[in-house]
């Protein structure tokens, strides 16, 4: 199975785990890392990936473009297997497990976490308002 | 020749707090990097393109490059946020004849030997002997990790190390 690492400022990694577990059970292969401020994640990260990827790879879920935990990520991406998708959120968590479960690598995993993630965010006050009309 | 707005020392370089925080505060329209060791990597150079802001520029260069164009008659552009790794790079820069207006420190993480001097920022010895002898030298020095943090200076953060 290919492994998955939620990486992101503060605590908000491990909460996302915690949540999504709370919706849809548990997660298996999936690592919550969060990084505290001021501190260099370099080795830890590094060290998680390896711990974590079966030989599949392992795609990294961050919080922010342009933030230290994803320049960090795409650091690895000359060495490891690894994909690295920004802006995680929760629908994304929710889908994890149902998207590994089909035949495709973590290039295809990536992709498809990122168009889970854009198609989840909406304006919902705006649909309701166009049901209305 | 035009000097940066402000020089800043960030183990990460360019990352968050640079780009939601301080580009904004001080309409920061030119980012510099003077590192070697992100001056030789191309990835890390990718990395930090994929996120700049629209009318943003990014230039990366070695410490001695950006010494040079510093030094030189055509300086940094208008609003240039000069990024440095480290205290030493600070150092050297000044060292090098590019004198130093203002020098904030960002991110500085542990490692052995230092300790810490505000919430974002670790230093060993030698590292504030070497500011202090800047701050001497007429460089304005101070801790603070987003425009919005309460500046904490030189000799503050010496008082804050030393307590432990």
């Amino acid at each position: 199975m290919i492994g998955v690492i939620v990486a992101t400022h503060g605590k908000l990694a491990q909460e996302l785990v915690r949540t999504a577990e709370g919706v849809i059970g548990p997660l298996p292969q999936t690592r919550a890392l969060d990084v505290p401020f001021g501190s260099d994640i370099h080795d830890v990260l590094r060290a998680a990936v390896a711990q974590i990827d079966s030989g599949t790879g392992v795609v990294l879920l961050t919080d922010l473009l342009g933030g230290s935990t994803t320049n960090v990520c795409l650091s690895l991406l000359a060495e490891r297997n690894v994909e690295v998708v920004t802006g995680v959120n929760l629908p994304m968590m929710l889908k994890l497990n149902a998207l590994r479960e089909g035949s495709g690598g973590a290039i295809e995993l990536a992709r498809a976490l990122a168009a889970v993630g854009q198609r989840s965010i909406v304006d919902a006050s705006d649909l309701m308002r166009e049901k209305k009309a | 020749m035009t000097a940066p707005l402000l020089v800043r020392v960030d183990n990460r370089l360019v990352h968050g707090q640079v780009l939601e925080a301080w580009v904004p505060a001080l309409k920061i329209s030119s980012l510099w990097i003077a590192d070697d060791e992100a001056a030789s990597d191309a990835l890390t150079r990718m990395a930090m393109e994929l996120a700049l802001p629209p009318r943003v520029g990014l230039s990366i260069f070695s410490l001695a490059q950006a010494a040079e164009r510093l030094r030189s008659a055509e300086g940094a552009p208008e609003k240039t946020l000069l990024l440095l790794r480290e205290v030493q790079s600070a150092v050297a820069l000044v060292a090098a004849g590019v004198p130093i207006a203002r020098l904030n420190l960002g991110n500085v993480h542990f490692r052995a030997g230092r300790k810490q001097a505000a919430p974002t920022l670790y230093l060993d010895a030698s590292e504030l002997e070497a500011l202090e002898a800047l701050a001497r030298g007429g460089t304005e020095i101070e801790w603070r990790a987003v425009p919005a943090d309460t500046a904490i200076p030189l000799a503050a953060l010496r008082a804050r190390h030393d307590q432990l």
